[in-house]
């Protein structure tokens, strides 16, 4: 019954990263016939832990992967039940294949003619893979002629897409071997050939799942796009282009956000990389990253954040620093002083964008973290402790990059993430330069939009999204034209150049001759300002202002924007704001609510729809629970139920009902916090418009 | 095994979600937007580029039009309007043209509900593109009976016209569609063709709707009052 992880593994991957690591290295070790059975044992020990747990509720359901199951190994205990054992594994497997039959609407055929109609399954997909990424390929094609510098990314990444989900699949395949070593001692070789076409249907099941989605239903949608289009465990470009901050950071959304929710609620923490977070939460959170969702405040902690980072960066397949260079990074720290910053920094520009963000944000947040030792009491070592054996580094290196942060990454800015907004709201600035960066966080949003739909990914809340986002994209870039044409030459050649440089998606747009020079002097003139704001934004991650904003991130909007708009220099065009009457008040305010309902209704929804796939699962679980109390045996549970476990049991159902306790409540206050939320961004729009007028 | 029970659970949920979604537009944009706003018809713009796609939509949207070409990755647009006395939204979608975004275009062939499939009566080659555009939209809608309108624009350059107007009457006969001619720059037809059109998708949306109950409501041929402006 070990198919059990891996089945689920599929469903949300990385959920038992941990486990299966462990499996492996066991496997590795295990080649004798002994080792063999305990592990077995074990896993079958963590099948009944399960079935406990699963009656001690909904949330106990996510922490399988609890370490004390590894203390259950019990080698005699495997040598007694080992004769009747294995038989009732068998059955269950033929149980188990039937029901996949019966899923599938198969009808049960000879093996033979199973696997034959599996093979052309399997390359009926393949194929169409094939045909969705050469439609990629022609696209990228196309849009190389126009844009050369997207053509080499776009390149690197379709042929490390492809090379990747080889990786992946003969990773899969690895485990599957390895795992079937471990048992081809003790199995004859009948029992093998049920095994192998286990593991084809499950290898069927991966493959099919992307096709069943083209029918579109949310459900589906959630139920499948962290299985199809993983981002933990992937190559960090991968994860990138699946699921990014829509800035031009090139960060992944997870590392985002656990940056930001550190640097805002974790310097003055002493939880910062110490504390052990909770699994459960953990999982939680985890599970809403992977399938795209939406997450809250109430998702968040310090340790739950240090963790989440933690994991992401230990599940990459490659070292951050890149197999190529990491040796050459390490071997930098022995240099003498003032050769070192300079092989670093030039050792550091030659890794790829991703892992060059990735890295910088990583140590600059360090770097503000050991910066508040006094009260976080978190020094280098601590960190080191906490994620170096994540980050694969000498302390040295470690030491080296905390330290030398500002100097190695200048450019890095700990700036927390504004999102794409959902909706033009009425008080947008005016600005150019506001302009111009939320457009390319939209035409960012649609290629995301884009390539899931080209993914396979198509439903009809996602149709929807893709048209608001295309229409914002129109609005701003309408806005956008008419604030050019209004505005002084100057601002407006500097802008079109900025246009040009970061919007390669855009096939024509007017060159005003990007290389006149007056058009880099004005740039000159400008990053200062732009510079100023960042350096004004990030001090303020650690106020308390910054926290009070951050309660309220869900609601998408940068509210930051609109104090910005007084240190925008004079050049700046005029607005067009027509004088407002007092009844043309009262519509405005109430588009601005039901703007803000909207929104609010949104997001709800989404968690709604997580919600119902949660219980989906969840009776699938039940369910099959149902199946295995019939086909177990009385005496194994009997012989596991020790004292122990019943205390831990007792312990953990009234930790449950206290946890309960507070999640209702805290879902009471953030309703509440909502709804005065928006309130006061409509006052406060209100008062700006007004002012404007 | 989870995985088997939990795929069976979501294909009957997937069943279930499936129903609305195909039967009836009018109730699934219910549950998605509150019960105030008006209903929505999603209008796609399809053509070689440089037909006038674009100029047909700002001039439907803002009343302009602008004289010099940019072509277009996609946009889009959403407009209040009045049909036939009762306030409905439009959600134009304006396509690029070039080849080079078809695979874009794609993503919103698939949920567009009506489509105006333009050439400009002075190229005959935008006049034999938009056989290729109807077979990709039925290839993709799946559907003979969408929505959909023949537009040669243009027509006040008669004195270059190219592509004879029987041809073109034969041609939108064959596929069983209406045609109009329009000129982005005078204004001529342009609201008719969209108003049209969401005559025909409204009228879809409610045969769609009163299928089962078998009260269905033609609206097809009414002639066209021009009510925005």
């Amino acid at each position: 019954m070990d198919f059990e992880s891996p089945d689920v593994e599929k469903d949300f991957p990385g959920l038992y990263a941990s486990e299966s690591g462990r499996k492996s290295n066991e496997s590795d070790f295990s080649d004798g016939g002994e080792h063999g059975k305990p592990s077995k044992k074990d896993l079958l020990g963590r099948r009944k832990e399960k079935k406990e747990k699963k009656d001690r509720g909904y949330a106990a359901l996510e922490g399988e992967s609890s370490p004390e199951e590894d203390t259950d190994t019990n080698p005699s205990k495997s040598k007694k039940t080992k004769s009747f054992k294995f038989p009732s594994k068998s059955k269950e497997k033929r149980e188990k294949s039937r029901d996949k039959e019966k899923v599938l609407e198969e009808t049960v055929k000879h093996k033979e003619l199973n696997e034959k109609e599996k093979k052309k399954e399997r390359e009926r997909e393949k194929e169409r893979e094939r045909e969705k990424k050469e439609k990629e390929k022609r696209d990228k094609l196309r849009e190389k002629d126009k844009e050369k510098e997207e053509k080499a990314k776009f390149k690197l990444e379709s042929k490390e897409k492809l090379k990747d989900e080889k990786k992946d699949k003969t990773k899969d395949k690895e485990k599957d071997k390895v795992k079937e070593k471990d048992k081809e001692k003790i199995r004859d070789k009948d029992k093998e050939k049920i095994r192998e076409k286990d593991k084809d249907k499950k290898e069927k099941k991966l493959t099919k799942v992307p096709s069943t989605v083209t029918s579109g239903v949310p459900f589906e949608e959630i139920f499948t796009l962290g299985v199809a289009l993983p981002i933990f465990g992937v190559p960090l470009q991968q994860s990138v282009e699946r699921s990014r901050c829509h800035d031009d950071t090139g960060l992944p959304l997870v590392v985002r956000d656990s940056i930001d929710f550190l640097q805002a609620h974790g310097l003055k923490s002493n939880q910062i990389y110490r504390a052990e977070a909770d699994k459960i939460k953990l999982q939680q959170l985890r599970r809403l990253f992977t399938d795209r969702g939406p997450t809250f405040p109430y998702h968040w902690d310090v340790p739950v954040a240090c963790a989440m980072l933690k994991a992401f960066i230990s599940e990459l397949p490659e070292s951050i620093l890149t197999q190529e260079l990491h040796g050459q990074f390490e071997q930098a720290t022995a240099i003498a002083e003032p050769q070192r910053e300079a092989t670093m920094l030039a050792l550091a520009s030659r890794l790829p964008a991703c892992n060059h963000s990735l890295l910088g944000w990583l140590m600059r947040h360090f770097e503000s973290v050991v910066a508040h030792e006094q009260s976080n009491h978190a020094n280098i070592q601590t960190i080191a402790t906490a994620m170096g054996p994540a980050l694969n580094m000498s302390l040295n290196l470690l030491t080296y990059f905390i330290t030398k942060a500002d100097k190695l990454f200048p450019d890095v800015q700990l700036k927390k993430y504004v999102p794409p907004l959902l909706s033009i709201p009425a008080d947008f600035p005016d600005t150019a330069q506001e302009i111009s960066a939320e457009l390319r966080k939209q035409e960012s949003l649609l290629n995301q939009i884009h390539a899931e739909m080209h993914a396979g990914f198509i439903t009809h809340a996602r149709d929807q999204q893709l048209w608001e986002a295309q229409r914002i994209v129109t609005q701003l870039k309408r806005k956008l034209r008419t604030v050019q044409k209004s505005g002084d030459p100057n601002s407006l050649s500097m802008q079109q150049h900025s246009i040009d440089e970061k919007q390669e998606d855009e096939p024509i747009r007017r060159n005003s001759q990007p290389t006149e020079p007056s058009t880099s002097q004005v740039e000159e003139l400008n990053t200062p300002t732009t510079d100023a704001f960042q350096d004004k934004e990030s001090p303020s991650l650690t106020d308390a202002t910054f926290e009070a904003e951050f309660e309220d991130n869900f609601e998408f909007k940068p509210e930051k924007t609109s104090p910005k708009d007084n240190d925008i220099p004079p050049a700046e065009p005029v607005r067009e704001k027509p004088k407002l009457t007092e009844k043309e008040l009262k519509v405005l305010r109430l588009e601005l609510e039901n703007a803000e309902y909207l929104q609010l209704k949104s997001l709800l929804q989404a968690k709604i729809n997580s919600e119902q796939f949660e219980i989906v699962k969840l009776r699938s679980h039940v369910a099959l629970k149902n199946k295995q109390e019939g086909l177990k045996d009385a005496k194994e549970n009997k012989e596991n139920y020790s004292q122990d476990e019943q205390e831990l049991r007792q312990r953990l159902m009234k930790e449950n009902a206290l946890l309960e306790q507070k999640r209702l409540n805290l879902i009471n206050q953030i309703f509440q916090e909502r709804v005065a939320c928006i309130q006061l961004k409509i006052e406060l729009a209100m008062k700006e418009i007004l002012s404007k007028s | 095994m989870i995985s088997a029970i939990a795929y069976q659970l979501s294909t009957k949920f997937l069943e279930e979600q499936k129903c609305p979604h195909k039967c009836g537009f009018a109730h699934n944009k219910m549950s998605k937007k509150p019960a105030a706003q008006p209903t929505l018809h999603k209008v796609i713009m399809v053509g070689s580029g440089g037909v006038g796609k674009s100029a047909l939509t700002l001039q439907f949207m803002y009343d302009e039009f602008v004289e010099d070409y940019e072509p277009t990755k996609a946009d889009s647009y959403r407009k209040k309007v009045v049909l036939d006395g009762e306030e409905v939204q439009i959600d134009i979608l304006d396509t690029a043209g070039q080849e080079d975004y078809a695979a874009i275009r794609d993503n919103y062939f698939r949920s567009g509900e009506g489509f105006l499939c333009v050439f400009s009566i002075t190229e005959p080659e935008s006049f034999d593109a938009t056989q290729e555009f109807r077979e990709q939209i039925l290839r993709v809608k799946n559907d003979e009976n969408i929505p959909f309108l023949l537009v040669g624009n243009k027509s006040d350059l008669a004195e270059k016209r190219r592509v004879p107007l029987d041809v073109c009457r034969e041609r939108a006969q064959q596929w069983q569609v209406p045609y109009v001619e329009t000129s982005a720059k005078t204004r001529d037809n342009v609201d008719k063709v969209f108003f049209d059109l969401m005559r025909e998708i409204r009228s879809r949306k409610s045969d769609d709707s009163r299928a089962t109950n078998g009260d269905v409501k033609k609206r097809k041929g009414k002639k066209i009052k021009c009510t925005i402006l």
